[in-house]
């Protein structure tokens, strides 16, 4: 056994096992294969971050080599070692301090100073020991003069303690509400450490012309008190340097007259970014001690030229990152040649600087100030704040974290230093920060709040209804809080006042619900989320509990979702799973209104209502409880303010698209068939109609490429597919409404005789389709042709959709089907009708070549697939330059197939493709080398595309630990901000274990965007280049 | 030396078992630092009578503890290689019950503990020694032996020579001073430390000191050295408030405890397999179908992403059932109260 060979080859894989370690490995695999003889590779498996797959491989043939001649016995699975070391020592030791800190915490929730176990490392510098004041009785030394002489006597000795007292002083200004958590994070922190002998908080009060700081029974504590001869009291003062003393000089008086007994800093709140915006400027002075913890003045001082001479006294300062942490400690204990960044803090006798006083601005002048120096995350802060009152911290609190739940303390402390809040009221003048009621300035709410759509009103105050129900402990109607027909009594006390003020917006926001629909909507606004079981959505429905069971078959999408909501616990997807259905007893009270015999409720995108039922379809067999709604049972009005494409002007198409497998037998014939009824029913509306016949999706969606209509009718086969092609039905449904991606432009109407659910449909719809029909499940085509003659014929005779499709409806039942489950849903505007449009209509020139042409040919056969050479764009979208850079890395063994299939979906003449390809197992590939990383530079966009391997790197270590290829790509491409891609494919359940796991840990990155087939990824990286290219940021 | 087709020693079958016998001997370079001496072996439970008279705690922990095979694996191999297993976790992942389960299952004894805080030192862990107490006595009545003087501590304690490993709970190590984990190297590297007021006595006659073991009161100790025969099984528990030095790291073996509560991949907990297999070791069918829908909204809550602890649901299932309360809405509210989220309670 070559053991130097496994050394080589574990450090490639990113272990580098100390000597001791090795012999702990090899012993223990010893005794493991002694004891079992026949799986020793079981404590492997264990270990999830299995991530070393491919290596292990490599190096169990590299070593088996060197030891087939070792006697059995001997033969020491080379698998095991190196899992075994990760799962045994976590990582290689020489990691532990710097990588591994992260893994060892695991904290739910946003830690309000980011990195603390980094940033408590940078001090323990500070925590050196000496002999203290204190004495202790020496008890041994005692008793052994006692033994010896017989005197009593006792014999004290110093007490080792700390060496440095810390004290911190805090300021009573406003955005403290902000700093709070961090401040008392950074003193859990100090305390937690132990390497200071006591850790204090005090307060700087602000008198008319002098700072003092107070301890908290409210003795002041003047400057010699603070100060300390012995050398051990460090001052920090933690503060965000926005207040009015640091400014004027007050506080630069106070540190002045501490500064030459005791060593003061500062340790700023906000990130080195902002400080320009505060009293410190940029801090370009730096300081250093040339004696232990040597007083502020005597502190050597490096100083820009512009500050050379100036006034004020020069000051220490940190922000709270391990970095400027560790220089500021190291330049307290005079460390080497340890500089820290130091500020200057201006006097009082300086010249008074000019400030304009914020009171005359007009609230336009005020916002217009925030926005300029603020955020983004402040800003949106602010405007959630604008719909709230009256304004408390926890208020604050509870909404940030429930808006911007990734948000920390800078943005909330930047909407108090913004000057848009002033302090109302000190609720019974308790000394209590968080008592105090914030107000904005007038007339700064109205300038914020359009800035908001309904549903992050609705979300505001859904956090602020889980809040006060908890405050005040009493179960109360969400809707109250907006209109309360039964009185105000029937909120809680704590609830009251927030009521008032959000009755008052309500309206803006469309929450104020209609008559009829109130007492539904009520119940729906109660329903809680909760995640889904064993393909169950449960619902907490007014505390009841109301199971809804998904029917098998139609909702494979939403299976799909539930399955992933399953896999990975993820609060939005399961907030959507509940937003898409809407409870049984709802259902019960929409059937009180009924609208038309056919039990659907056709409540159309009503504009009125930012929480609506969509339109709800269920069975009513009375025994059981087993409704179920149709696509977006009760949604949030979606968005449709940013279409991706134009939609077209006129004409109409009917696309007969072919099964993907059952391309022989009659089914042809019943297409042809069948496309032709509808052409004859369609022209009245579109005018002129072509038709495609037999095509598959992927063909016609190339051909759409360059076609475009304003009405699409889909027809499709109608009986179901057999039960072991099923899958593959699924994915040709997917294609078929990604289809329309593809079109020059959309068109605005699209009838589907086949369901392609309602995920693709909003995504239609959000591409800026007007109206979708589908249909709930498979009809047959009798009663396809019966709806559809009907809605065209009362479509083109002028009505709106909702009376179109009410009338198609009714001869439908005519033939006697079974209505809920045999339904079309209607998405789109209610009011929509071919009318409004006809001029548009009229004034159409030419029909293009490609689909009149096609009427006249002979429609078996399959009409000419343009080459895809041509742009695949709508033409908006075409390039401005000549040439664009894409650098695509590819991780596959298979390199040579993924790199075809993307040449073809991205070859135009435009785009220049450089191909980076990554290698597994030392294959003759090039490689992803540190160079070819960082050679992205000179890239518009850099693509990278993992397949079935997971793209791992095989000899590079980025950093201190292997990463796949898809992270060194992404934090490169980060670095050097150029837009980046990732694509990872979904593995398959047939995939190995170990690949899954390391999948599984890409996909649960943000920025992987998942595909399943080479389809999908064609269709990805079209999207994604087209989305690129319209946005202007190619 | 036969050994069991499975090498597994600890098997997480809360049966208690004789399986240490199976223990192969250590590793060359961790050896015997001294042989058990006769008359001096301590004793541990022989059968199951010896099982139930362990400490309560210990018995109703061993009988409820569920083991991941992760957890399996990672006891094991600190079986086997005489290491700590230093353990981090989430709160209630039953990081301090895996002391008792081992050494219920494995018939060690009653676990030794230390529970550790910012004032402790490695001396206290070793040995205490009352000089005032010895001085009061010598005064009063003219000599003292030394010996009733010295207690051994629980790590002192667990470091005493005996064929069958003790257990030892160094708990919570993270809070401790600054400088704890350096100062443990050496013992957990050697295996046995000097007590310097015996061993000023010369190696005369073996003294009797007191030890922290229940099961063997007093031991007797000549030149104030004392060695383990075997290495105690020691088990060092963080909360991760802390990081250790990398020399200390690399001496133990590490477990990063799977939380039941949580639904990552390292949890073991598909589809709560491993939060229904705890419940059902606490609550008998019945109970829990009663409890069902507490049990279900822990779920959710934990889901999405909530800090809880298990000790929350037990309690509230526990709460449920004992108390006989009406169901509700004041029962609810005690159980939401229960299971108050542990972070950011008060947003």
């Amino acid at each position: 056994m070559d053991i130097s060979r496994l050394a080589i080859g574990l450090s490639k894989a990113g272990l580098e096992p100390s000597l001791e370690e090795l012999r702990d490995i090899f012993w223990l695999a010893q005794q493991i294969t002694l004891a079992s003889g026949n799986d020793p590779a079981r404590l492997v498996s264990t270990e999830a971050s299995a991530a070393i797959v491919g290596h292990a491989a490599e190096v169990a043939i590299e070593t088996a080599h060197g030891s087939l001649e070792e006697t059995a016995e001997r033969r020491i699975p080379v698998e095991s070692p190196q899992a075994e070391a990760k799962a045994l020592y976590g990582q290689a030791p020489d990691q532990i301090g710097r990588k591994a800190a992260a893994g060892l915490l695991r904290v739910r929730g946003v830690r309000p100073l980011p990195e603390p176990i980094a940033i408590s490392r940078a001090l323990r510098s500070l925590s050196r020991k000496r002999h203290g004041n204190a004495m202790v009785m020496d008890e041994q030394t005692t008793a052994e003069r006692i033994a010896a002489t017989g005197v009593r006597d006792i014999v004290y000795r110093p007490a080792m303690e700390r060496w440095f007292d810390i004290v911190i002083l805090t300021e009573q200004v406003p955005s403290m509400v902000a700093w709070r958590p961090v401040l008392q994070e950074f003193e859990r922190l100090l305390q937690l450490q132990r390497g200071f002998r006591t850790v204090r908080t005090l307060e700087l009060k602000v008198q008319h012309r002098t700072v003092a700081a107070r301890r908290p029974d409210g003795a002041i504590l003047t400057a010699p008190e603070l100060a300390d001869r012995t050398g051990r009291r460090l001052l920090l003062i933690a503060s965000d340097c926005t207040s009015a003393p640091w400014r004027d000089g007050r506080m630069g008086d106070w540190i002045k007259s501490l500064s030459s007994s005791v060593p003061v800093s500062i340790a700023q709140f906000l990130p080195r970014v902002l400080w320009p915006n505060t009293a410190i400027g940029f801090a370009e002075l730096h300081a250093r001690s040339l004696t232990l913890a040597a007083p502020t003045a005597r502190l050597q001082i490096r100083r820009p030229g512009w500050a050379v001479g100036e006034p004020g006294i020069p000051v220490p300062v940190f922000a709270m990152t391990p970095k400027m942490v560790s220089d500021w400690a190291r330049m307290t204990i005079s460390a080497g040649n340890a500089w820290s960044v130091a500020a200057l803090i201006p006097f009082s006798d300086d010249e008074e600087p000019a400030r304009t006083s914020a009171h005359g601005l007009s609230s336009r002048a005020r916002v217009d100030r925030f926005q300029a120096s603020a955020t983004t995350e402040a800003l949106e802060l602010a405007a959630y704040f604008s719909v709230v009152k009256p304004l408390t911290p926890p208020v604050m609190r509870v909404i940030q974290s429930a808006m911007a739940p990734n948000g920390d303390a800078v943005a909330l402390a930047q909407v108090f230093l913004g000057g848009l809040l002033y302090p109302v009221t000190n609720k019974e003048g308790s000394g209590n920060p968080d008592d105090v009621v914030y107000e904005f300035h007038a007339g700064l709410r109205e300038i914020l709040t359009p800035a908001l759509t309904s549903r992050q009103f609705v979300d505001i105050h859904l956090a602020l209804y889980r809040f006060l129900q908890e405050l005040s402990g009493t179960p109360f109607d969400f809707f109250a809080l907006f209109a309360d027909p039964e009185g105000s009594e029937q909120l809680p006390l704590e609830a009251q006042p927030f009521a008032i003020f959000s009755r008052e917006l309500a309206s803006r926001f469309g929450m104020v619900p209609i008559s009829a629909r109130e007492r539904q909507l009520h119940r729906v606004a109660a329903l809680a989320i909760s995640s889904p079981l064993q393909g169950r959505l449960m619902f907490s429905f007014n505390s009841a509990h109301v199971i809804l069971e998904l029917l098998p078959g139609r909702m494979d999408v939403i299976q799909q979702m539930l399955d992933r909501a399953s896999r990975k616990p993820d609060i939005d997807l399961t907030k959507k799973l509940a937003t898409m259905f809407a409870p049984a007893e709802l259902v019960h009270e929409l059937r009180k209104c009924e609208i038309d015999e056919f039990g659907l409720c056709e409540l159309v995108l009503e504009p009125e209502l930012a929480i609506y039922p969509w339109e709800i379809a269920f069975s009513d067999d009375g025994s059981r409880i087993g409704m179920f709604a149709v696509a977006l049972g009760f949604t949030r009005r979606i968005q449709l303010d940013v279409p991706m494409v134009t939609i077209a002007k006129q004409d109409g198409i009917v696309m007969a698209l072919e099964d993907p497998v059952a391309v022989t037998g009659p089914a042809r014939h019943d297409l042809r068939d069948k496309a032709e009824a509808i052409e004859r029913i369609l022209q009245p509306i579109a005018g002129n109609v072509a038709k495609t016949i037999g095509m598959d999706s992927l063909s016609a969606a190339k051909w759409m490429e360059t076609n475009s209509f304003r009405f699409a009718h889909v027809v499709m086969r109608d009986e179901m597919p057999p039960l072991e092609l099923r899958d593959l039905f699924e994915q040709e449904q997917a294609h078929v409404a990604k289809l329309f991606f593809s079109a020059s432009s959309i068109p605005e109407f699209i009838f589907f005789e086949r369901p392609i659910g309602a995920s693709h449909v909003i995504a239609l719809l959000k591409a800026g389709v007007r109206v979708i029909i589908e249909p709930v499940s498979n009809v047959s085509a009798e009663e396809t042709l019966a709806f559809s003659t009907t809605l065209y014929k009362r479509l083109s005779e002028g009505r709106t959709l909702i009376e179109a499709v009410r009338d198609a409806r009714r001869s439908q039942a005519a033939l006697g089907s079974n209505p809920p489950l045999r339904a079309f849903a209607c998405y789109g505007d209610a009011d929509w009708s071919l009318a409004g449009k006809s001029e548009v209509a009229k004034i159409s020139p030419s029909l293009p070549p490609g689909p009149s042409e096609l009427k006249q040919d002979d429609i078996d056969a399959p009409p000419e697939v343009k080459p895809v050479t041509a742009w695949p764009f709508p033409t908006h979208m075409r390039p401005e330059k000549e040439l664009y850079r894409v650098k695509v890395f590819i991780s596959n063994a298979d390199y040579k197939e993924l790199g075809d299939i993307i040449r073809d979906a991205l070859s135009m003449s435009k785009i220049q493709l450089r191909f980076v390809k990554d290698v597994i197992g030392g294959k003759k590939f090039g490689h992803v080398s540190p160079v070819n990383l960082r050679s992205i530079r000179h890239s518009e966009l850099v693509v990278c595309v993992v397949g079935d391997d997971a793209g791992f790197v095989a000899h590079e270590r980025v950093g201190a630990f292997p990463r796949t290829l898809a992270e060194s790509v992404y934090e490169e491409a980060q670095k050097q901000h150029i837009p980046v891609e990732i694509l990872v494919r979904v593995p398959s359940p047939a995939d190995f274990d170990e690949q899954m796991a390391l999948h599984r840990r890409l996909l649960d990155k943000k920025y992987v965007t998942p595909y399943e087939t080479g389809d999908d990824l064609i269709w990805h990286l079209r999207m994604m280049v087209g989305h690129l290219l319209s946005t202007g940021k190619m | 030396m036969t050994h069991p087709s499975n090498w597994k020693i600890f098997c997480g079958t809360r049966v208690p078992v004789d399986k240490l016998v199976y223990l192969p001997a250590p590793p060359p370079w961790r050896p015997y630092r001294a042989e058990v001496e006769e008359g001096s072996e301590r004793s541990w439970p022989l059968n199951a009578e010896d099982d139930e008279r362990l400490p309560s705690i210990t018995v109703r922990r061993g009988l409820a503890f569920h083991a991941t095979s992760h957890i399996i694996d990672m006891v094991n191999a600190a079986l086997y290689l005489r290491r700590p297993l230093l353990v981090t976790g989430a709160p209630g992942s039953g990081k301090t019950s895996l002391v008792d389960a081992i050494a219920y299952e494995l018939r060690m004894g009653a676990p030794l503990r230390w529970s550790v805080t910012s004032r402790s030192t490695l001396r206290e862990a070793l040995y205490q020694y009352d000089a005032i107490g010895r001085l009061q006595q010598e005064q009063s009545q003219g000599s003292a032996n030394i010996g009733n003087f010295i207690t051994l501590g629980a790590l002192g304690t667990a470091l005493l020579p005996t064929a069958r490993p003790r257990a030892l709970l160094i708990d919570e190590i993270d809070k401790s001073d600054i400088d704890l984990p350096n100062d443990l190297l050496n013992v957990f590297e050697e295996g046995e430390f000097e007590i310097p007021e015996l061993r000023r006595l010369g190696d005369g006659d073996p003294v009797e000191i007191f030890t922290s073991d229940p099961s063997q009161h007093r031991v007797c100790v000549k030149g104030g050295r004392i060695a383990a025969h075997q290495f105690p099984l020691m088990i060092l528990t963080s909360n991760g408030e802390r990081e250790f030095p990398a020399a200390f790291l690399r001496r133990c073996l590490r477990l990063q405890m799977p939380n039941p509560t949580g639904q990552a991949p390292e949890d073991d907990n598909d589809n709560w397999k491993r939060l229904d297999a705890i419940v059902a070791l606490h609550f008998d069918a019945e109970d829990r179908k009663e409890a069902k829908h507490i049990i279900e909204e822990f779920k959710q809550r934990a889901a999405s992403k909530t800090a809880l602890a298990t000790d929350q649901l037990l309690n509230a299932i526990y709460f449920v059932m004992s108390s006989k309360i009406e169901s509700g809405i004041k029962r609810d509210q005690v159980v939401q109260e229960l299971t108050r989220e542990l972070m950011n309670a008060n947003t």
